[in-house]
């Protein structure tokens, strides 16, 4: 579905990507892990074309998509959430949601007709802040949201657009055990034919969703294998599960 | 509460009701004055699309409206156009012209997107100064209005011409107001706030800018069309970078983002310039001395002001 060929991204002289062979099988939910500065966002920004990588390819499906722009991919159905909370600031939850549907509906360039008479939209909007959480918040501005709200939110934009391929940064990064479990539970509901990318932390999370695991460090893969196989290796628990926590 | 649109529109026929009552009641020097707001109100709505939808501070937008102004002149007195052929193939010139501008300007952000738009407007305007077809700094005099003596009037008595006026400014409010509220309205101002997440959510950011550059130019040159044909005369004045200043000032002091503060606020700047003209020669003095009260006082300029109150009456809702 998604797959990465000798992929190699430096900043200055440090490099961040080396050598990233990466295959997300349809429907797979693939966990990213690997410690702070492991090149973990830089590799989702690779995916997503916010950075051209130096060298090396990205193809979607058969296609290589590795000169496309951020936002042709996006059309494509390559959807991300953002590690830091990345919103609409000063619209309403209704608002932002409202955005991503727009785009996702392909009715952007619509300049002659209000968005107001496009009810099925508002209705999508609806069932989306009902899936992510934010029911009771739809008329409230997104700044008077609390953290874990705003990270569901930020999750439901990237739902908004119906990827086939959604990409999620520590989505539960700074969630109440509670809003995490909620996270989690709403994750596992998502369509099987879906395929999931997910940098994550919180092993129980990781355990609970992830079928397959990418251990990154310094830039490069470290291991892959089932959350099973990465549990048991002793060069992922020294690297990573060791000093660490 | 009523709805930010709704509130929009009602404070828009106010303000027409106040346009068609000053009418009635206005003399000659009176149809002038409404001539002069009605022509910088879609001049300032145009630019407000740009500046406070979409968040790009244009300092080069008079550079569409005298290219407006010029297209009129030209077709009108060397192609001997008819004014109202003059007058669309201007706001072609306006829309054809913010499409090359735009087409590499869009690209950039902040500071270096004004200071381009302004390179271009006095790059333009130095053209002009010194182009002998165009008159160089004399400019050119002579420009027709639509003749409509087969009807009965007369578009140079300028109670006919105010009116006209007016009206082409509520066509312009009409169709930015449909824009603003369109699909497509909503996406500027979300690349307005912030670009980079509209695009990883599918937008071709540029694209849409340019699409909006491209529609504020030629609503810009029917700005200056209608100047031209007001004023009998154009000269490169029209494209100074004070008038793109100018212009936006009137859209800061009318509240960013809201059309019919531009429109207001292109009311108060002429009706301020003719009466502290009279009173003071430091009469732009005070104009910037209110310019500055409102931009630290009132939020967001006249519109600000009279969406508060909607708030208030909003109650604690929120
Ligand atoms: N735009 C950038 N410019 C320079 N250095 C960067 C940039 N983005 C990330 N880095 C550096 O690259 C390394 C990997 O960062 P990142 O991909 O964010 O790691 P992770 O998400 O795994 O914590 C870090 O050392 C970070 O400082
Ligand atoms: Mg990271």
């Amino acid at each position: 579905m998604l797959r990465t060929e000798g992929l190699n991204k430096s900043f200055g002289s440090l490099t961040v990507t080396r050598d990233v062979n990466l295959t997300l099988d349809r429907g797979q939910r693939h966990a990213l892990i690997g410690p702070n500065g492991a090149g973990k966002t830089t590799l989702f920004n690779l995916l997503t074309g916010e950075l051209k990588p130096d060298r090396g390819k990205v193809f979607f499906g058969s296609r290589d998509i590795t000169r496309d722009t951020p936002d042709a991919r996006a059309r494509a159905g390559i959807a991300r959430s953002f590690q830091r909370n990345n919103l609409f600031d000063g619209l309403t939850v209704r608002e932002n949601l409202l955005t991503a549907i727009t785009l996702s509906s392909g009715i952007g360039h619509v300049f002659w007709r209000a968005l107001g008479k496009y009810s099925r939209l508002y209705d999508r909007a609806e069932s989306l802040a009902q899936l992510v959480g934010v029911t009771d918040q739809l008329d409230a501005p997104v700044k008077s949201l609390s953290y874990g709200l705003e990270r569901q939110l930020e999750i439901g934009l990237a739902l908004a657009l119906d990827p086939v391929v959604l990409l999620l940064d520590e989505p539960t990064a700074g969630m109440s055990p509670d809003e995490t479990a909620n996270m989690t539970t709403m994750l596992n509901g998502l369509p099987d034919d879906l395929t999931l990318l997910i940098i994550e932390h919180d092993m129980d999370v990781l355990f609970d969703i992830a079928n397959q695991v990418t251990v990154l460090d310094y830039g490069t893969v470290l291991f892959q294998g089932t959350p099973d196989e990465v549990r048991q290796s002793e060069d992922v628990r020294g690297r990573y599960f060791g000093a660490a926590s | 509460m009523m709805s930010r649109e709704t509130w929009r529109a009602g404070t828009a026929i106010l303000l027409l009701v106040a346009a068609l009552v000053s009418w009635v009641r206005a003399d000659y020097f009176g149809h002038e004055l409404l001539t002069q707001i009605a022509i910088l109100a879609i001049f300032a709505m145009s630019l407000d699309l740009l500046a406070g939808f979409t968040g790009m501070i244009s300092l080069g937008h008079a550079a569409f409206y005298g290219l407006g102004a010029y297209a009129t002149a030209a077709f009108n007195l060397m192609l001997e156009w008819s004014p109202w052929a003059a007058m669309a193939g201007a706001v072609v010139v306006g829309a054809v012209a913010a499409l090359i501008v735009g087409s590499f300007a869009v690209r950039l952000s902040g500071v270096f997107f004004i200071m381009v738009t302004l390179a271009v407007g006095e790059a333009l305007h130095a053209y002009l100064f010194k182009s002998r077809a165009f008159g160089g700094d004399d400019g050119l005099s002579g420009i027709a209005r639509p003749d409509t003596s087969s009807i009965g009037i007369s578009f140079d008595d300028p109670a006919v011409f105010s009116l006209v006026c007016v009206g082409f400014a509520c066509l312009i409010y009409a169709l930015l107001e449909l824009v603003v509220r369109s699909p497509f309205g909503r996406l500027l101002v979300a690349i307005h706030l912030n670009p980079s997440r509209v695009r990883a959510l599918g937008c071709p950011v540029s694209r849409y800018k340019l699409a909006a550059f491209t529609l504020a130019g030629a609503i810009a040159a029917l700005a200056g069309s209608l100047t031209a044909q007001h004023n009998a005369f154009i000269s490169p004045e029209l494209l100074t970078w004070t008038t793109s200043g100018e212009a936006l000032i009137v859209v800061i002091v009318g509240g960013l983002g809201s059309l019919v503060g531009a429109a207001a606020g292109a009311g108060v700047m002429v009706l301020a310039m003719h009466h502290l003209s009279g009173v003071t020669d430091y009469w732009m003095f005070f104009m910037g001395l209110f310019f500055v009260g409102v931009v630290l006082f009132a939020g967001n300029g006249i519109y600000g002001v009279i969406d508060a109150v909607r708030r208030r009456l909003g109650g604690a809702a929120h």
